[in-house]
Protein backbone atom coordinates (compact mmCIF):
# COMPACT_ATOMS: atom_id res chain seq x y z
CA UNK A 1 0.00 0.00 0.00
CA UNK A 2 0.98 3.60 -0.44
CA UNK A 3 -0.37 6.12 2.02
CA UNK A 4 -0.90 9.78 1.18
CA UNK A 5 -1.23 11.90 4.32
CA UNK A 6 -2.53 15.44 3.80
CA UNK A 7 -0.83 15.70 0.41
CA UNK A 8 -1.02 18.92 -1.58
CA UNK A 9 0.55 18.91 -5.03
CA UNK A 10 0.61 21.25 -7.99
CA UNK A 11 2.25 21.13 -11.39
CA UNK A 12 5.69 22.73 -11.41
CA UNK A 13 4.95 24.84 -14.48
CA UNK A 14 2.29 25.53 -17.10
CA UNK A 15 -0.88 27.59 -17.21
CA UNK A 16 -2.59 25.75 -14.33
CA UNK A 17 -0.70 26.47 -11.13
CA UNK A 18 -3.53 25.64 -8.74
CA UNK A 19 -2.96 22.37 -6.85
CA UNK A 20 -4.47 19.34 -8.53
CA UNK A 21 -4.40 17.61 -5.15
CA UNK A 22 -5.22 19.55 -2.00
CA UNK A 23 -4.89 18.00 1.44
CA UNK A 24 -5.56 14.48 0.15
CA UNK A 25 -5.39 11.61 2.64
CA UNK A 26 -5.91 8.09 1.31
CA UNK A 27 -4.31 4.69 0.84
CA UNK A 28 -3.69 3.32 -2.61
CA UNK A 29 -3.39 -0.44 -3.20
CA UNK A 30 -0.07 -1.38 -4.79
CA UNK A 31 -0.85 -5.09 -5.20
CA UNK A 32 -3.82 -4.54 -7.57
CA UNK A 33 -4.21 -3.12 -11.07
CA UNK A 34 -5.23 0.39 -10.33
CA UNK A 35 -6.31 2.86 -13.01
CA UNK A 36 -6.01 6.61 -12.52
CA UNK A 37 -8.28 8.82 -14.61
CA UNK A 38 -9.19 12.47 -14.87
CA UNK A 39 -7.25 15.69 -14.53
CA UNK A 40 -4.75 17.02 -17.03
CA UNK A 41 -2.36 14.51 -18.65
CA UNK A 42 0.52 16.33 -16.95
CA UNK A 43 -1.11 16.04 -13.54
CA UNK A 44 -1.59 12.28 -13.98
CA UNK A 45 2.10 11.92 -14.91
CA UNK A 46 3.03 14.12 -11.98
CA UNK A 47 0.93 11.96 -9.69
CA UNK A 48 2.92 8.89 -10.76
CA UNK A 49 6.19 10.76 -10.16
CA UNK A 50 4.87 11.74 -6.75
CA UNK A 51 4.07 8.22 -5.61
CA UNK A 52 7.35 6.76 -6.81
CA UNK A 53 9.24 9.42 -4.86
CA UNK A 54 10.68 11.38 -7.78
CA UNK A 55 8.68 14.45 -6.77
CA UNK A 56 7.99 15.81 -3.32
CA UNK A 57 4.55 17.05 -2.30
CA UNK A 58 4.10 20.73 -1.56
CA UNK A 59 2.60 19.65 1.73
CA UNK A 60 1.99 16.36 3.49
CA UNK A 61 3.74 13.02 3.55
CA UNK A 62 3.84 9.91 1.41
CA UNK A 63 4.50 6.67 3.23
CA UNK A 64 5.31 3.39 1.55
CA UNK A 65 7.61 0.38 1.63
CA UNK A 66 6.75 -0.54 -1.96
CA UNK A 67 9.49 -0.73 -4.58
CA UNK A 68 8.15 1.04 -7.65
CA UNK A 69 9.33 0.51 -11.18
CA UNK A 70 10.26 3.28 -13.61
CA UNK A 71 7.27 5.11 -15.06
CA UNK A 72 6.67 3.13 -18.23
CA UNK A 73 5.85 4.98 -21.45
CA UNK A 74 7.35 8.25 -20.27
CA UNK A 75 10.15 7.86 -22.80
CA UNK A 76 12.80 9.36 -20.56
CA UNK A 77 14.77 6.38 -19.31
CA UNK A 78 16.59 5.03 -22.33
CA UNK A 79 19.26 7.38 -23.58
CA UNK A 80 18.38 8.40 -27.17
CA UNK A 81 22.08 8.56 -28.07
CA UNK A 82 22.65 4.91 -27.20
CA UNK A 83 21.55 1.74 -28.93
CA UNK A 84 18.87 -0.53 -27.52
CA UNK A 85 21.49 -3.03 -26.36
CA UNK A 86 23.55 -0.36 -24.60
CA UNK A 87 20.48 0.91 -22.78
CA UNK A 88 19.51 -2.59 -21.69
CA UNK A 89 23.08 -3.18 -20.51
CA UNK A 90 22.87 -0.02 -18.38
CA UNK A 91 19.66 -1.27 -16.72
CA UNK A 92 21.25 -4.68 -16.11
CA UNK A 93 24.39 -3.13 -14.60
CA UNK A 94 22.33 -0.91 -12.34
CA UNK A 95 20.78 -4.02 -10.75
CA UNK A 96 23.95 -6.10 -10.91
CA UNK A 97 22.38 -8.69 -13.20
CA UNK A 98 23.71 -10.29 -16.34
CA UNK A 99 23.14 -7.95 -19.29
CA UNK A 100 23.12 -10.84 -21.75
CA UNK A 101 20.27 -12.64 -19.94
CA UNK A 102 18.21 -9.46 -19.66
CA UNK A 103 18.69 -8.74 -23.37
CA UNK A 104 17.71 -12.28 -24.31
CA UNK A 105 14.56 -12.00 -22.22
CA UNK A 106 13.74 -8.57 -23.67
CA UNK A 107 13.99 -9.75 -27.25
CA UNK A 108 12.21 -12.99 -26.39
CA UNK A 109 8.82 -11.42 -26.93
CA UNK A 110 7.91 -12.34 -30.47
CA UNK A 111 5.05 -9.89 -30.69
CA UNK A 112 7.30 -6.88 -30.09
CA UNK A 113 9.41 -7.43 -33.18
CA UNK A 114 12.44 -6.30 -31.19
CA UNK A 115 14.84 -8.05 -33.50
CA UNK A 116 18.60 -8.03 -32.91
CA UNK A 117 19.52 -5.70 -35.78
CA UNK A 118 17.08 -3.11 -34.45
CA UNK A 119 18.54 -3.33 -30.97
CA UNK A 120 22.07 -2.72 -32.17
CA UNK A 121 20.98 0.66 -33.54
CA UNK A 122 19.57 3.74 -31.88
CA UNK A 123 15.89 2.98 -31.43
CA UNK A 124 13.14 5.22 -32.78
CA UNK A 125 10.98 6.84 -30.10
CA UNK A 126 8.12 4.33 -30.29
CA UNK A 127 10.34 1.28 -30.08
CA UNK A 128 12.41 2.86 -27.35
CA UNK A 129 9.32 3.40 -25.24
CA UNK A 130 8.11 -0.16 -25.85
CA UNK A 131 11.51 -1.54 -24.90
CA UNK A 132 11.60 0.62 -21.76
CA UNK A 133 8.29 -0.84 -20.64
CA UNK A 134 9.35 -4.41 -21.31
CA UNK A 135 12.74 -4.10 -19.67
CA UNK A 136 11.16 -2.56 -16.58
CA UNK A 137 8.66 -5.46 -16.50
CA UNK A 138 11.55 -7.92 -16.46
CA UNK A 139 13.11 -6.28 -13.40
CA UNK A 140 11.78 -7.18 -9.95
CA UNK A 141 9.52 -4.51 -8.45
CA UNK A 142 6.50 -4.68 -6.15
CA UNK A 143 4.43 -2.30 -8.22
CA UNK A 144 4.75 -1.17 -11.84
CA UNK A 145 3.85 2.29 -13.05
CA UNK A 146 2.57 2.97 -16.52
CA UNK A 147 1.72 6.39 -17.91
CA UNK A 148 -0.95 6.97 -20.56
CA UNK A 149 -1.78 3.34 -21.27
CA UNK A 150 -3.81 4.35 -24.34
CA UNK A 151 -0.59 5.24 -26.15
CA UNK A 152 1.03 1.84 -25.52
CA UNK A 153 0.75 -0.63 -28.42
CA UNK A 154 -1.46 -3.67 -27.57
CA UNK A 155 1.42 -5.95 -28.52
CA UNK A 156 3.36 -4.53 -25.57
CA UNK A 157 0.48 -4.40 -23.12
CA UNK A 158 -0.37 -8.11 -23.39
CA UNK A 159 3.08 -9.49 -22.45
CA UNK A 160 3.47 -6.72 -19.87
CA UNK A 161 0.36 -7.66 -17.92
CA UNK A 162 1.20 -11.35 -18.41
CA UNK A 163 4.58 -10.91 -16.71
CA UNK A 164 3.21 -8.69 -13.95
CA UNK A 165 0.35 -11.12 -13.32
CA UNK A 166 2.76 -14.04 -13.07
CA UNK A 167 4.84 -12.06 -10.58
CA UNK A 168 1.72 -11.16 -8.56
CA UNK A 169 2.83 -7.55 -8.54
CA UNK A 170 0.56 -4.54 -8.76
CA UNK A 171 0.20 -1.91 -11.47
CA UNK A 172 -0.81 1.72 -11.25
CA UNK A 173 -1.57 3.12 -14.67
CA UNK A 174 -3.04 6.33 -15.98
CA UNK A 175 -5.60 6.32 -18.77
CA UNK A 176 -7.73 8.70 -20.76
CA UNK A 177 -10.34 6.33 -22.17
CA UNK A 178 -12.49 3.55 -20.75
CA UNK A 179 -11.25 0.75 -23.02
CA UNK A 180 -8.01 -0.15 -21.25
CA UNK A 181 -9.39 0.67 -17.82
CA UNK A 182 -12.08 -1.98 -18.29
CA UNK A 183 -9.63 -4.44 -19.85
CA UNK A 184 -6.83 -4.21 -17.29
CA UNK A 185 -8.10 -2.41 -14.17
CA UNK A 186 -9.19 -3.97 -10.87
CA UNK A 187 -9.93 -0.67 -9.19
CA UNK A 188 -9.87 2.97 -10.20
CA UNK A 189 -9.27 6.50 -9.03
CA UNK A 190 -10.32 9.82 -10.49
CA UNK A 191 -8.38 13.06 -10.16
CA UNK A 192 -10.68 16.09 -10.07
CA UNK A 193 -11.83 18.97 -7.90
CA UNK A 194 -8.41 19.05 -6.17
CA UNK A 195 -8.76 15.51 -4.90
CA UNK A 196 -8.32 11.87 -5.84
CA UNK A 197 -11.36 9.66 -5.34
CA UNK A 198 -10.76 5.92 -5.19
CA UNK A 199 -13.28 3.21 -6.16
CA UNK A 200 -13.07 -0.53 -5.67
CA UNK A 201 -14.84 -1.05 -9.03
CA UNK A 202 -13.57 0.50 -12.24
CA UNK A 203 -17.12 1.07 -13.46
CA UNK A 204 -17.75 3.44 -10.55
CA UNK A 205 -14.61 5.37 -11.42
CA UNK A 206 -15.62 5.48 -15.08
CA UNK A 207 -19.09 6.70 -14.14
CA UNK A 208 -17.60 9.61 -12.19
CA UNK A 209 -15.08 10.33 -14.92
CA UNK A 210 -17.87 10.41 -17.49
CA UNK B 1 19.69 -24.44 8.88
CA UNK B 2 18.47 -21.49 10.96
CA UNK B 3 14.82 -20.69 10.75
CA UNK B 4 13.71 -17.22 9.76
CA UNK B 5 10.89 -17.42 12.25
CA UNK B 6 13.18 -18.44 15.12
CA UNK B 7 13.89 -16.35 18.19
CA UNK B 8 17.16 -15.19 16.67
CA UNK B 9 15.47 -13.94 13.53
CA UNK B 10 17.14 -16.63 11.46
CA UNK B 11 20.65 -15.32 12.03
CA UNK B 12 21.91 -18.34 13.96
CA UNK B 13 22.96 -16.23 16.95
CA UNK B 14 22.79 -17.48 20.54
CA UNK B 15 19.71 -16.50 22.52
CA UNK B 16 19.87 -13.21 24.43
CA UNK B 17 22.06 -11.42 21.92
CA UNK B 18 19.54 -8.78 20.94
CA UNK B 19 22.07 -5.97 20.59
CA UNK B 20 24.33 -8.15 18.48
CA UNK B 21 21.38 -9.08 16.28
CA UNK B 22 20.46 -5.45 15.73
CA UNK B 23 24.09 -4.59 14.94
CA UNK B 24 24.35 -7.53 12.55
CA UNK B 25 21.13 -6.57 10.74
CA UNK B 26 22.22 -2.95 10.56
CA UNK B 27 25.65 -3.89 9.18
CA UNK B 28 24.08 -6.24 6.62
CA UNK B 29 21.70 -3.49 5.53
CA UNK B 30 24.54 -0.95 5.20
CA UNK B 31 26.53 -3.44 3.15
CA UNK B 32 23.56 -4.03 0.83
CA UNK B 33 23.14 -0.27 0.36
CA UNK B 34 26.87 0.15 -0.34
CA UNK B 35 26.85 -2.64 -2.92
CA UNK B 36 23.81 -1.13 -4.61
CA UNK B 37 25.44 2.32 -4.66
CA UNK B 38 28.57 0.84 -6.16
CA UNK B 39 26.52 -0.91 -8.90
CA UNK B 40 24.76 2.35 -9.70
CA UNK B 41 27.98 4.39 -9.85
CA UNK B 42 29.68 1.78 -12.03
CA UNK B 43 26.69 1.69 -14.40
CA UNK B 44 26.59 5.51 -14.63
CA UNK B 45 30.33 5.79 -15.34
CA UNK B 46 30.19 3.18 -18.08
CA UNK B 47 27.09 4.71 -19.63
CA UNK B 48 28.46 8.25 -19.63
CA UNK B 49 31.70 7.02 -21.23
CA UNK B 50 29.68 5.23 -23.88
CA UNK B 51 27.56 8.35 -24.53
CA UNK B 52 30.60 10.65 -24.75
CA UNK B 53 32.78 8.47 -26.97
CA UNK B 54 30.43 6.21 -28.93
CA UNK B 55 31.12 7.96 -32.25
CA UNK B 56 34.82 8.55 -31.70
CA UNK B 57 37.41 6.27 -33.35
CA UNK B 58 39.83 6.82 -30.46
CA UNK B 59 37.14 5.86 -27.97
CA UNK B 60 37.96 6.24 -24.30
CA UNK B 61 41.58 7.32 -25.01
CA UNK B 62 40.25 10.76 -25.90
CA UNK B 63 39.93 11.25 -22.13
CA UNK B 64 43.73 11.24 -21.72
CA UNK B 65 44.42 13.05 -24.99
CA UNK B 66 43.79 16.52 -23.56
CA UNK B 67 46.00 16.06 -20.46
CA UNK B 68 48.78 14.65 -22.64
CA UNK B 69 48.66 17.67 -24.97
CA UNK B 70 48.58 20.18 -22.10
CA UNK B 71 51.39 18.44 -20.18
CA UNK B 72 53.58 18.18 -23.31
CA UNK B 73 53.10 21.86 -24.14
CA UNK B 74 53.95 22.90 -20.58
CA UNK B 75 56.93 20.55 -20.40
CA UNK B 76 58.47 22.28 -23.42
CA UNK B 77 57.57 25.68 -22.03
CA UNK B 78 59.20 24.95 -18.65
CA UNK B 79 62.32 23.36 -20.14
CA UNK B 80 62.86 25.90 -22.92
CA UNK B 81 62.29 28.86 -20.63
CA UNK B 82 64.52 27.17 -18.01
CA UNK B 83 61.98 27.82 -15.27
CA UNK B 84 63.24 27.53 -11.74
CA UNK B 85 62.13 23.99 -10.93
CA UNK B 86 63.53 21.94 -8.00
CA UNK B 87 66.20 19.57 -9.35
CA UNK B 88 65.38 20.63 -12.92
CA UNK B 89 62.92 17.72 -13.04
CA UNK B 90 60.71 19.31 -15.66
CA UNK B 91 58.71 16.21 -16.61
CA UNK B 92 57.93 15.29 -13.00
CA UNK B 93 57.15 18.89 -12.14
CA UNK B 94 54.70 19.23 -15.04
CA UNK B 95 52.91 15.89 -14.72
CA UNK B 96 52.77 15.94 -10.91
CA UNK B 97 51.25 19.42 -10.85
CA UNK B 98 48.84 19.11 -13.74
CA UNK B 99 47.52 15.62 -12.93
CA UNK B 100 46.53 16.82 -9.43
CA UNK B 101 44.93 19.93 -10.91
CA UNK B 102 43.03 17.87 -13.52
CA UNK B 103 41.73 15.52 -10.81
CA UNK B 104 40.56 18.46 -8.73
CA UNK B 105 38.91 20.37 -11.57
CA UNK B 106 37.21 17.27 -13.05
CA UNK B 107 35.84 16.39 -9.61
CA UNK B 108 34.78 20.02 -9.11
CA UNK B 109 32.85 20.08 -12.39
CA UNK B 110 31.39 16.65 -11.61
CA UNK B 111 30.02 17.93 -8.30
CA UNK B 112 29.05 21.35 -9.65
CA UNK B 113 27.20 20.36 -12.80
CA UNK B 114 27.49 16.56 -13.04
CA UNK B 115 23.79 16.26 -12.27
CA UNK B 116 22.62 18.95 -14.69
CA UNK B 117 22.11 16.64 -17.67
CA UNK B 118 21.08 13.27 -16.23
CA UNK B 119 19.52 12.08 -19.53
CA UNK B 120 16.82 10.17 -17.72
CA UNK B 121 19.09 8.10 -15.52
CA UNK B 122 18.01 9.89 -12.33
CA UNK B 123 14.44 8.76 -13.03
CA UNK B 124 15.42 5.11 -12.65
CA UNK B 125 14.50 3.86 -9.16
CA UNK B 126 17.38 4.17 -6.73
CA UNK B 127 19.44 6.55 -8.86
CA UNK B 128 19.75 10.05 -7.47
CA UNK B 129 21.52 13.17 -8.71
CA UNK B 130 24.12 12.61 -6.02
CA UNK B 131 24.97 9.28 -7.65
CA UNK B 132 25.66 11.16 -10.89
CA UNK B 133 27.94 13.58 -9.06
CA UNK B 134 29.80 10.86 -7.20
CA UNK B 135 30.21 8.89 -10.44
CA UNK B 136 31.85 11.90 -12.11
CA UNK B 137 34.17 12.39 -9.13
CA UNK B 138 35.09 8.72 -8.95
CA UNK B 139 35.85 8.67 -12.67
CA UNK B 140 38.13 11.73 -12.28
CA UNK B 141 40.05 9.91 -9.54
CA UNK B 142 40.42 6.67 -11.53
CA UNK B 143 41.30 8.43 -14.79
CA UNK B 144 44.08 10.64 -13.45
CA UNK B 145 45.49 7.93 -11.20
CA UNK B 146 45.73 5.81 -14.34
CA UNK B 147 47.17 8.73 -16.32
CA UNK B 148 49.85 9.43 -13.70
CA UNK B 149 51.03 5.82 -13.85
CA UNK B 150 50.60 5.30 -17.58
CA UNK B 151 52.79 8.25 -18.62
CA UNK B 152 55.83 6.78 -16.87
CA UNK B 153 56.66 4.18 -19.54
CA UNK B 154 56.64 6.59 -22.54
CA UNK B 155 58.72 9.11 -20.55
CA UNK B 156 61.28 6.44 -19.69
CA UNK B 157 61.45 5.43 -23.36
CA UNK B 158 62.37 8.98 -24.40
CA UNK B 159 65.04 9.06 -21.70
CA UNK B 160 63.40 11.07 -18.93
CA UNK B 161 64.61 10.25 -15.38
CA UNK B 162 61.13 9.22 -14.19
CA UNK B 163 60.37 6.28 -11.92
CA UNK B 164 57.03 4.57 -11.29
CA UNK B 165 55.25 6.71 -8.69
CA UNK B 166 54.66 5.51 -5.15
CA UNK B 167 51.21 3.99 -5.63
CA UNK B 168 50.03 4.38 -2.03
CA UNK B 169 51.00 8.04 -1.92
CA UNK B 170 49.46 8.63 -5.36
CA UNK B 171 46.15 7.06 -4.28
CA UNK B 172 46.05 9.30 -1.19
CA UNK B 173 47.06 12.32 -3.26
CA UNK B 174 44.48 11.93 -6.02
CA UNK B 175 41.86 10.78 -3.53
CA UNK B 176 42.24 13.95 -1.50
CA UNK B 177 42.31 16.07 -4.70
CA UNK B 178 39.07 14.40 -5.87
CA UNK B 179 37.42 14.95 -2.47
CA UNK B 180 38.56 18.57 -2.44
CA UNK B 181 37.02 19.08 -5.87
CA UNK B 182 33.84 17.29 -4.83
CA UNK B 183 33.39 19.33 -1.65
CA UNK B 184 34.30 22.60 -3.34
CA UNK B 185 31.92 21.85 -6.22
CA UNK B 186 29.04 21.09 -3.86
CA UNK B 187 29.65 24.29 -1.89
CA UNK B 188 29.88 26.39 -5.07
CA UNK B 189 26.72 24.76 -6.47
CA UNK B 190 24.88 25.59 -3.24
CA UNK B 191 26.15 29.19 -3.29
CA UNK B 192 25.06 29.62 -6.93
CA UNK B 193 21.67 28.10 -6.17
CA UNK B 194 21.03 30.49 -3.28
CA UNK B 195 22.56 33.58 -4.95
CA UNK B 196 22.69 33.09 -8.76
CA UNK B 197 24.38 36.49 -9.13
CA UNK B 198 27.54 35.01 -7.59
CA UNK B 199 28.21 32.71 -10.58
CA UNK B 200 30.86 35.05 -12.09
CA UNK B 201 32.60 35.27 -8.71
CA UNK B 202 32.74 31.47 -8.55
CA UNK B 203 34.28 31.45 -12.04
CA UNK B 204 36.94 33.99 -11.00
CA UNK B 205 37.69 31.94 -7.88
CA UNK B 206 38.21 28.87 -10.08
CA UNK B 207 40.85 30.81 -12.02
CA UNK B 208 42.50 32.03 -8.80
CA UNK B 209 42.64 28.47 -7.45
CA UNK B 210 44.29 27.35 -10.71
CA UNK B 211 46.96 30.07 -10.65
CA UNK B 212 47.89 29.28 -7.04
CA UNK B 213 47.60 25.49 -7.32
CA UNK B 214 51.28 24.90 -7.85
CA UNK B 215 51.15 23.84 -11.49
CA UNK B 216 53.49 26.70 -12.45
CA UNK B 217 55.45 27.16 -9.25
CA UNK B 218 56.90 25.32 -6.32
CA UNK B 219 56.85 26.83 -2.83
CA UNK B 220 60.63 26.45 -2.78
CA UNK B 221 61.36 28.48 -5.87
CA UNK B 222 59.12 31.52 -5.53
CA UNK B 223 59.68 34.68 -3.46
CA UNK B 224 58.74 34.23 0.17
CA UNK B 225 55.94 36.89 0.19
CA UNK B 226 54.24 35.05 -2.71
CA UNK B 227 54.82 31.66 -1.11
CA UNK B 228 53.19 32.94 2.08
CA UNK B 229 50.03 33.63 0.10
CA UNK B 230 49.79 30.60 -2.14
CA UNK B 231 50.66 28.15 0.62
CA UNK B 232 47.02 28.54 1.73
CA UNK B 233 45.88 26.73 -1.41
CA UNK B 234 45.68 23.05 -0.40
CA UNK B 235 46.30 21.93 -3.98
CA UNK B 236 49.93 23.07 -3.87
CA UNK B 237 50.58 20.57 -1.05
CA UNK B 238 49.06 17.79 -3.16
CA UNK B 239 51.02 18.79 -6.27
CA UNK B 240 54.31 18.80 -4.34
CA UNK B 241 53.52 15.42 -2.77
CA UNK B 242 52.70 13.93 -6.15
CA UNK B 243 56.05 15.16 -7.50
CA UNK B 244 57.63 13.55 -4.47
CA UNK B 245 55.76 10.33 -5.26
CA UNK B 246 57.45 10.31 -8.70
CA UNK B 247 60.89 11.22 -7.41
CA UNK B 248 61.67 10.48 -3.74
CA UNK B 249 64.37 13.17 -3.78
CA UNK B 250 61.87 15.95 -4.51
CA UNK B 251 61.79 18.28 -1.48
CA UNK B 252 58.52 18.40 0.49
CA UNK B 253 59.58 20.01 3.74
CA UNK B 254 57.27 23.01 3.36
CA UNK B 255 54.07 21.04 2.65
CA UNK B 256 51.88 18.52 4.43
CA UNK B 257 49.06 16.15 3.50
CA UNK B 258 47.08 16.92 6.66
CA UNK B 259 46.22 20.45 5.55
CA UNK B 260 44.49 19.46 2.25
CA UNK B 261 42.88 16.46 3.98
CA UNK B 262 41.29 18.77 6.58
CA UNK B 263 40.12 21.10 3.82
CA UNK B 264 38.67 18.15 1.88
CA UNK B 265 36.82 16.72 4.89
CA UNK B 266 35.41 20.13 5.85
CA UNK B 267 34.30 21.01 2.32
CA UNK B 268 32.69 17.60 1.75
CA UNK B 269 30.85 17.79 5.07
CA UNK B 270 29.67 21.36 4.49
CA UNK B 271 28.81 20.65 0.84
CA UNK B 272 26.74 17.56 1.65
CA UNK B 273 24.97 19.36 4.50
CA UNK B 274 24.02 22.36 2.34
CA UNK B 275 23.00 20.05 -0.50
CA UNK B 276 20.65 18.21 1.86
CA UNK B 277 19.15 21.41 3.28
CA UNK B 278 18.65 22.94 -0.19
CA UNK B 279 17.25 19.65 -1.51
CA UNK B 280 14.60 19.71 1.22
CA UNK B 281 13.78 23.34 0.54
CA UNK B 282 13.35 22.61 -3.19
Amino acid sequence: MIHLAGVTMKLPSGPDTTPFLRDVTLSLPTHLRCAVLGGLPASRTHFLRLICGKERPEKGEILTQTRFSIIGNSGTYFHPGLTGLENITFCARRYGIDAWSLTKMAVGFEKIEADWPALTNKLPVKKRRAMEILVSALLPYDCYLLDDIDQVPPAVLEPLFEIIGARRAGVIFTARTAKHVRQFGDCGGVIGSNTLQMFSQVEEALALHG
Amino acid sequence: MPSLSGADGGLGLPAGHGVLRVAYTHAAHRLTVLIEDWLIIRAIILRSLRVRHSGNPLGIFVEVFRPIVICTAHYFYFSLMQRNVPGNQFAIFTIGGFSVWFTFIAAYHGAFDGAKYPAGSHNIPGITRMHLRVAAVFWAFILYLFFANAVVAPLQIIGQPVTTPDLGLSIIDYGVAALLGFGYGLVCAAICQVVPALKPVVKILEWAVFITSGVYDSLLTIPIPVAKIIQYNPLIDLAEYQRHAYYPGYPIYMVTLTYPAIWAASLVFFGLATNRVLGRRR
